[in-house]
């Protein structure tokens, strides 16, 4: 039974829980600064600064240079068609549209802003963590693809 | 009516949208995708990393530090 070929696919996985409790690490102690802070900005920056240079030393994937239409079925869902594209940005594009009406109508308790609606869990330590976990998490996902 | 009916309803309907999207893609249903595929597509080339990487740090600057 030849082992070898699992010791490049374990070292990998030992890797990968590293940095999901470096990861979690990071997030319960961010989790601790209140937001409005300097502390809060610093946590953000740092980790902004540490996705920058993962992203800046790691090659874009090469994607699939055929049509949708000229694919297999079985590869069709790899590779976004331009219609769903379009919705997808459309509906980004449409939340946008809307926290700005919200912003510039008011951005208070009558008229609120995503983040405002945001704020009584966002205020909590649990809450805040939750944010802190999934931000870092998408981080995560978005440097290693 | 109040606005902030109006509002949180704009929200709601919105993120709902996303989500029947989101389930659609996942189910396979033309032409639909799922979230993460758009993202991958973006990520393939340099200026969609840039422009996805600010995106993510704007989020979490807005959201957790502000």
């Amino acid at each position: 039974m030849p082992q070898g070929n699992d010791e490049p696919a374990r070292a990998r996985g030992v890797g990968l829980v590293r940095w999901d409790a470096l990861i979690v690490l990071y997030a319960v102690l961010a989790a601790l600064c209140s937001p409005l802070t300097a502390p809060a900005a610093v946590a953000v920056l740092i980790a902004g600064a540490a996705a920058l240079v993962l992203i800046a030393r790691r090659p874009p994937r090469r994607v699939c240079s055929h049509r949708v239409s000229e694919l297999p079925v079985p590869q069709r869902g790899a590779v976004p068609s331009r219609r769903s594209l379009l919705l997808w940005v459309l509906l980004v594009l449409l939340v946008g549209c809307w926290e700005l009406i919200a912003l510039f109508w008011g951005n208070d308790r009558e008229h609120p802003t995503l983040s405002l609606l945001l704020d009584p869990i966002l205020d909590s330590y649990p809450g805040r963590l939750v944010g802190w976990l999934g931000w870092l998490a998408a981080g995560r996902w978005m440097v290693t693809h | 009516m109040t606005a902030y009916f109006v509002i949180v309803l704009g929200f709601v309907t919105l993120l709902a949208a996303m989500l029947a999207m989101e389930l659609l893609g996942r189910a396979g249903r033309e032409p639909f995708s799922p979230f993460a595929r758009v993202l991958e597509a973006a990520l393939a080339s340099r200026t969609g990393r840039w422009v996805l990487w600010a995106a993510w740090l704007w989020i979490g600057f807005h959201f957790l530090a502000r």
